[in-house]
């Protein structure tokens, strides 16, 4: 999953529904339920505990953060194998477990054709720097791939960010009071920290007006002045929303779009 | 501005169904044009709406000149007036408004052009 899609991912999400809870997924087979694990957890920017329940079979904890599965805190689910279940309770996984997870992973989704995913901050900030295991190499263990099938949903605002995509300097992801990069790095990403982190409170306060229409499938556009033409644009759901820069895309070219995908164009 | 420069920024634009003048310190509504007459509750949740949106922006060291609500049934435009900071033109557009041309509008009726033109 490359970056970009990873941040279509993350736009899609934040504004599909506007629920905190998007329920349960129901999965294909269990190949297909640890897709959509490892995609999840490629997205996740943020060093969170991702507890995910596979209907009521098993339930798992995950600890992620900068898209790695960093650790499987205990204690292990039943029915595993010792190997699988020696896996848990560690304080961090690296590279040699990825197959050993991935087997973990897929026997838990097997069974059950559902899960649930629900993510908290964790109680101890999640160390990300020295272990983890990258998605991808949880998929390549079993010759699976991440990308299959992503994007499918053509809703307007995926193909706002899709086409809007080669002119995206910058994204951050706002949740609870926390920032993280989800794409870009240098000048652009430092601007548009520094304005996501001073506008933070107010576009995360539960009184912000407009979110009922952005939780819904909505952007919301700034034009900051004495920023270089750069347009900073907003969607997300309350509580937590993602924040991207643009440069060449100013405000015309981003609202012309909306405007042509409002159309049917 | 004046309600005819109003009327005459709407009917320049066919697809801006209300144009607002508010007051955005007292969140007070100045003006209106719409193709319907709408309720004073729906125009002051719009100038509450222009108000909160302009300070979330000023939270940040820039300043927006314009901000824009784009959703499935509607955008909604808000434009600072650079001479009075404080007051803001609010516009309610259909989803597919031309944005190029209502910048421009915009920007020119908040200069003050054409608005004596009536």
């Amino acid at each position: 999953m490359s970056d970009f899609d990873r941040l279509k991912a993350a736009f899609r999400r934040a504004a599909s529904d506007g629920r905190l809870d998007p329920g349960d997924e129901v999965y294909g087979d269990p190949a297909d339920g640890l897709v959509r694990l490892l995609r999840r957890i490629d997205e996740a920017v943020l060093g969170r505990r991702m507890t995910i329940g596979f209907g009521d079979a098993a339930q798992l904890d995950c600890l992620v953060s900068g898209r790695r599965l960093v650790a499987l805190p205990g204690p292990a689910p039943a029915g595993l194998r010792p190997a699988q279940a020696a896996l848990f309770g560690r304080d961090d996984l690296a590279a040699e477990d990825a197959r050993a997870v991935a087997e973990t992973l897929l026997a838990l989704c097997g069974k059950s054709d559902r899960l649930r995913i629900a993510t908290e901050r964790p109680e101890t900030e999640i160390d990300a720097t020295s272990g983890g295991l990258a998605p991808a190499a949880i998929a390549a263990a079993l010759a699976l791939d991440l990308d299959a099938g992503t994007g499918a949903r053509g809703v307007d605002l995926d193909r706002l960010v899709d086409a809007a995509g080669p002119v995206i300097l910058a994204a951050v992801l706002l949740e609870d009071d926390e920032i993280g990069v989800v794409q870009g790095e240098g000048e652009d990403v430092d601007m548009l920290l520094v304005w996501a982190e001073q506008v933070a409170d107010r576009l995360l306060t539960p009184a912000f007006p407009l979110f009922s229409g952005i939780e819904t499938g909505g952007l919301l556009a700034f034009s900051p002045a004495g920023t270089g033409g750069r347009q900073v644009f907003v969607a997300g759901r309350r509580g937590a929303c993602l924040v991207a820069m643009t440069s060449d895309a100013d405000a015309v070219a981003i609202l012309d779009l909306w405007r042509r995908l409002a159309a049917g164009g | 501005m004046t309600p005819q420069a109003l009327r005459k920024f709407r009917a320049g634009l066919p697809d801006c169904e209300l144009a607002v003048y508010a007051d955005l310190g007292s969140r007070t509504v100045l003006g209106a044009d719409g193709a319907l007459r709408y309720p004073q509750e729906y125009l002051d949740a719009l100038c509450l709406g222009a108000a909160m949106l302009f300070e979330t922006a000023a939270a940040a060291a820039e300043p927006a000149d314009h901000v824009f609500v784009l959703g499935p049934t509607g955008s909604r435009g808000f434009f600072r007036n650079p001479d009075a900071p404080n007051e803001a033109l609010c516009c309610i557009c259909r989803p597919d408004a031309d944005a190029a041309r209502l910048i421009r509008a915009a920007h020119a009726v908040l200069r003050g052009e054409g608005a004596g033109d009536e």
